[in-house]
């Protein structure tokens, strides 16, 4: 924990994430109008008091959009990162723990969610199933969802193969208390890196599609959506998209340096893997 | 079989269905308060024995015949979750790499613990008062502090008697020491073999005591089996088999480890 304190780039980015979190939270008490209000005599109104990054093109205020879409960018990349958490730590460990057939079953999911590239993957799934937040959702969980699996299986298979199992076996442990209580510890802080650096992915991909005008209903301030409205004035009026890009910039970078400072204290200490 | 033999293997057979060793008709006994003292060289299969009876040994891996019964049970055939019943409780662990045996995130209390509430029904606090009196007669008074610490912040030879102080704190029949003193300094090494021949005397279990050193053997053994490439050699009364080896290789091992002239061995014709 010390050193975590110590590490500029943890407290930077758990800095920046505490902000934007709490903005998402209390983005009806922060913003100053409705979001969503369309007010065509305000249209593309210079920053003022009451709009504080002035009004877009239909009048609504900027300010108040990026704080809501603070809401929809965390919210949604935090319920894909809970969902691959919940899905992948139990089954992974499962398998290795089982093995055999087990364990081919699940890479072979695995690398069925692997070989197919997200993009495809969304835009087919979209084109079947249809527009929607809870497909967004559903797609992108199992399009990252792989990529986790073979990394909480890795882990496992790294911590099964030590001195402390094979100690807590000859005492008595059961399979189900091995791997809760002895292996789930050991490989902790090498998952919250890894779910760390993929929340600010999961943002980035969530906006992108967003932005393609994928999932998200139109009209919903979302930073990827905004960007894509700001588009069509991109030369007349650029601040429409710079403001957006600059949330999805600081965001992802808040979370890889969270992440990334993580990765690097822990490593010191023989903790973790360490990739240098 | 005597009522007072613990452990006894019967044929015991283990071949791995890969490569590597195999065990041949093993057969050996154990009685109470005895101690076996398996000795032979890396790869010759004393530790894939010790595994056989704990039951360690992954099925698919491997083909196991043959019977091991502990007091009178037969364990070989045993699935977990009879297993769980007696590894820790009947059957005490002492493994050799005593810094990597210890889970690294979890406290010296929370080892207790985990051991003691797997087997019996006792609260988190009795248990640490347990461990601490324990821990005392392994020769750590400071037993508050050890089991407050994490196993990185204690040497090797205090880890390895708090394994100790864990593997007889259910009172088991048989302790299985699987190269005790191995990863030690001399000076641990000798004061380990004291504190386990201590806990012969108090708890008179039987034990199977592993080792590539003869030295450690003989100071505790009662018996001796010198193994090589999975087959017992030679198996006998510590007294035999240090006055009368009868094969090359024991007198080797008794050489090497200064507890035969030398000028015997050439004499023997080696």
């Amino acid at each position: 924990m010390r050193r975590l304190k110590h590490n500029k780039s943890v407290m930077v980015g758990l800095g920046f994430i505490t902000i934007i979190v709490l903005c998402a939270v209390f983005a009806g008490e922060l913003s100053p109008n409705d979001p969503m209000k369309i007010n065509m005599s305000l249209r593309f109104t210079e920053p003022s008091q009451s709009f504080p990054l002035g009004a877009d093109a239909y009048g609504r205020c900027v300010f108040s959009r990026l704080l809501y879409g603070a809401r929809y960018s965390l919210g949604l990349a935090f319920l894909v990162m809970i969902g691959i958490v919940i899905t992948t730590i139990p089954s992974g460990m499962a398998a290795v723990y089982k093995g055999g057939f087990f364990e081919r079953i699940f890479l072979w999911l695995c690398d069925i969610s692997m070989a197919l590239p997200p993009t495809v993957l969304v835009l087919a799934i979209m084109g079947v199933i249809g527009n929607g937040i809870a497909n967004l959702v559903f797609s992108t969980l199992f399009s990252y969802w792989g990529w986790y699996g073979r990394m909480v299986r890795s882990y496992t298979q790294t911590e099964l193969a030590k001195g402390y199992v094979t100690y807590a076996v000859t005492g008595g442990a059961s399979g189900v208390s091995v791997l809760v209580r002895q292996v789930l510890p050991n490989i902790f802080p090498g998952l919250i890196i890894l779910f760390a650096l993929g929340i600010g992915d999961t943002i980035l991909m969530i906006s992108g599609y967003s932005f393609l005008g994928i999932g998200l209903p139109s009209g919903l301030p979302e930073w990827g959506a905004m960007l894509n409205d700001a588009k069509s004035m991109l030369l007349q009026a650029p601040q429409y998209a710079i403001y957006p890009g600059v949330c999805v910039f600081i965001t992802v970078c808040a979370f890889n340096l969270f992440g990334e400072g993580m990765r690097k204290a822990l490593a010191v200490g023989g903790m973790g893997v360490n990739y240098e | 079989m005597n009522k007072d033999t613990i452990l006894a293997v019967r044929d015991l057979s283990v071949r791995y269905l890969s490569t590597g060793v195999n065990i041949e008709k093993m057969t050996f006994e154990i009685g109470r308060g005895k101690v076996l003292g398996l000795v032979g060289e890396s790869g010759s299969g004393k530790s894939t024995v010790c595994n056989a009876i704990l039951g360690l040994l992954d099925s698919a891996a491997v083909q196991i015949s043959g019977s091991v019964r502990l007091q009178d049970k037969e364990i070989l055939p045993l699935f977990w979750d009879e297993r769980e019943k007696i590894n820790g409780k009947e059957i005490g662990v002492i493994l050799q790499n005593s810094m990597a045996a210890f889970n690294p995130c979890m406290r010296i209390r929370t080892h207790f613990i985990e051991t003691l509430y797997t087997h019996l029904l006792c609260s988190k606090r009795d248990a640490t008062l347990y461990g601490i009196e324990l821990l005392r007669k392994v020769g750590l008074p400071d037993g508050q502090r050890v089991m407050r610490s994490y196993p990185y912040q204690l040497s090797g030879g205090m880890l390895q008697r708090v394994m100790i102080a864990i593997a007889i704190s259910l009172n088991p029949v048989l302790i299985i020491a699987d190269e005790p003193t191995t990863a030690l300094d001399t000076g641990n090494q000798a004061i380990i073999l004291e504190l386990l021949s201590f806990i012969m005397k108090e708890y008179k279990p039987a034990m199977l005591l592993v080792s590539h050193d003869m030295d450690t053997v003989t100071a505790l053994a009662d018996d001796i089996a010198v193994m090589k490439d999975g087959r017992v050699l030679e198996q006998g009364t510590k007294t035999k088999i240090l006055h009368d080896p009868q094969v090359g290789y024991t007198k080797e091992l008794l050489a090497s480890a200064g507890l035969m002239e030398e000028t015997d061995c050439l004499r023997s014709g080696m």
